[in-house]
């Protein structure tokens, strides 16, 4: 009994219902710790799903920040950890200076983007892989987690900012959990690609492409509402008017 | 947790466009779930003609005897069967009957698209299904709906309690066919809804307008609140973790704001 494909249900996870996932998988049968193990850390790494270090400091997880043995880190702070895939915890944090330290005008430039547009319980994470690199990756993740009401929401922005070529790219994800009474799924993206003259410019720059995205998430929303969604199943007949039941029959013979 | 309860937990949280692939797999490696689960799941519907009515019908549990399914309008097995179960005369005429009346709320409600309903006899009475599967032309859109009823008589004389357990499945895209590119945007799934009210019914014209009614009330329920959890919803959410508007100009947002969280480092 391989079961591979199950294992594998780990890593589609919805946000904030990885846990229940294990759980089901486990009751109903597969036990291999290592193959959980593995499907969480690619969940925990595709969702760049935050870690805690400590009461204020907060890593993000990706394939990007990952090292040989299996532990990551995290430049800004410049340290390095393994995970507690259960708990989202760090453990045995050890400092990490491998990488160079990112610098402050970056950092400032994000925390605008983050304290000015990102709601909920947000994380960042950003990389450069070395100082003659000019590029970083960044990671911006917020989270609304409300199980006690069924859903669970997230924007996940993943982007790199080339400061030689002098451009921004990457994409706005979005994906909406709601599970009461039944199961939707909002799954969307769209791209980020705009041009950034100099540092001082990067927040203008990723909060005016983002909310660009929004809207357009928004647009399409209404969209498929009008017309989509209507073509489906009109609201009442075209009289306006239920159907009146007492005739439905004689209606039907009258035309056949 | 019992393992048929984690398999319909799973099937709840994963993508539903996912669905069908997902329960295959389930029942891979959990075969001996495969009767509760097939009856127990909300699967998009197949389609099927019926050559000699020239009319086309759903495929699903109810029609079904082993490998062959029941055209509602011939009352025919295909591929044909010796001893298929059918039902009783007076349920097979009302069966006839609610096809044709569907006919007329499938045009009206639907512009195309198709209806089928199964009944069959239970103790004293009926139970039935009535399904409708409406696709965009596109094929990118959906709509299917499951509706599973009981009828079942009461202390009084030609009243009946019908139950009802509704469930549409309906699924939006982008034009884009295949898995999610850069631009495209998915969403999908289904709710399930229940009802039950007490009816008079003396002759079968009576029965025919009941059901109709039952499930026209509750389709019209379910199109409000799918529209409200499918758009409204699901905006809200994401303007949950994101604000187009900086939040330093709404003091309401900056309240709710964890500082701690947000000053990390």
């Amino acid at each position: 009994m391989d079961g591979e494909y199950i294992y594998k249900f780990i890593r589609e996870s919805p946000p904030g219902e990885v846990n229940q996932v294990v759980q089901d998988i486990r009751a109903l049968g597969l036990t291999d710790e290592d193959r959980i193990q593995k499907q969480l850390q690619l969940h925990h790494e595709d969702s760049n799903s935050p870690v805690t270090l400590s009461q204020d400091e907060r890593a993000v997880l990706s394939s990007e920040s990952k090292l040989d043995d299996g532990r990551y880190y995290d430049q800004r702070l410049q340290k390095s950890f393994a995970v507690n895939f259960e708990t989202m915890e760090a453990i045995d944090v050890e400092d990490y200076k491998e990488k160079p330290i990112i610098s402050e005008d970056i950092v400032k430039q994000i925390q605008k983007v983050t304290l000015d547009h990102y709601l909920s319980d947000v994380s960042i994470g950003v990389l450069q892989k070395d100082a003659n690199v000019p590029e970083y990756s960044i990671m911006l993740v917020s989270v609304k987690y409300n199980p006690q009401n069924y859903y669970n929401g997230r924007w996940r922005c993943v982007c790199k900012y080339d400061t030689e070529r002098k451009k921004l790219s990457g994409t706005s994800f979005i994906r909406v959990h709601y599970y009461e009474d039944g199961n939707v799924w909002l799954d969307a993206e769209r791209p980020i690609d705009v041009s950034v003259d100099d540092t001082g410019k990067l927040s203008d720059a990723l909060i005016e492409t983002e909310n660009a995205n929004q809207r357009s998430f928004n647009v399409e929303l209404s969209s498929l509402n009008d017309k989509k969604f209507k073509e489906l199943r009109r609201q009442l007949p075209i009289t306006r008017q239920k159907i009146n039941w007492e005739n439905v029959l004689g209606l039907r013979m009258r035309n056949t | 947790m019992l393992p048929e309860d984690a398999a319909l937990d799973l099937l709840r949280r994963l993508n539903p466009k996912d669905i069908s692939k997902n329960l295959d797999a389930i029942l891979a490696v959990a075969p001996d779930l495969a009767d509760v689960l097939l009856s127990s799941v909300d699967q998009p519907l197949q389609v099927s003609s019926c050559s000699e009515s020239g009319n086309q019908y759903l495929l699903c549990d109810f029609n079904r005897d082993g490998d062959s399914y029941r055209s509602p309008w011939t009352n025919k097995y295909d591929p044909p069967l010796e001893d298929g179960l059918v039902s009783s005369d007076r349920v097979r005429k009302l069966e006839s009957d609610l096809n044709e009346a569907m006919r007329v709320y499938l045009d009206l409600y639907y512009e195309g698209g198709v209806s089928s309903v199964y009944l069959w006899d239970q103790d004293d009475s009926y139970a039935g299904a009535v399904l409708i599967k409406k696709a965009s032309s596109s094929g990118s859109c959906g709509w299917d709906s499951i509706h599973v009823f009981e009828c079942l008589p009461t202390s009084e004389t030609d009243v009946f309690d019908y139950r009802l357990t509704s469930t549409i499945i309906l699924y939006l895209g982008s034009d884009q066919h295949s898995s999610l590119v850069s631009g495209a945007l998915n969403l999908s799934g289904h709710l399930t809804r229940q009802t039950s009210q007490r009816m008079p019914a003396s002759e079968q014209d009576g029965e025919v307008g009941n059901i109709g009614r039952l499930v026209e009330e509750m389709e019209t329920r379910m199109r409000n609140f799918l529209q409200e959890v499918y758009f409204d919803k699901t905006r809200d959410i994401i303007n949950q973790t994101r604000s187009m508007q900086p939040i330093s100009e709404n003091p309401d947002k900056m309240a709710l704001r964890s500082v701690l969280k947000n000053l990390s480092n």
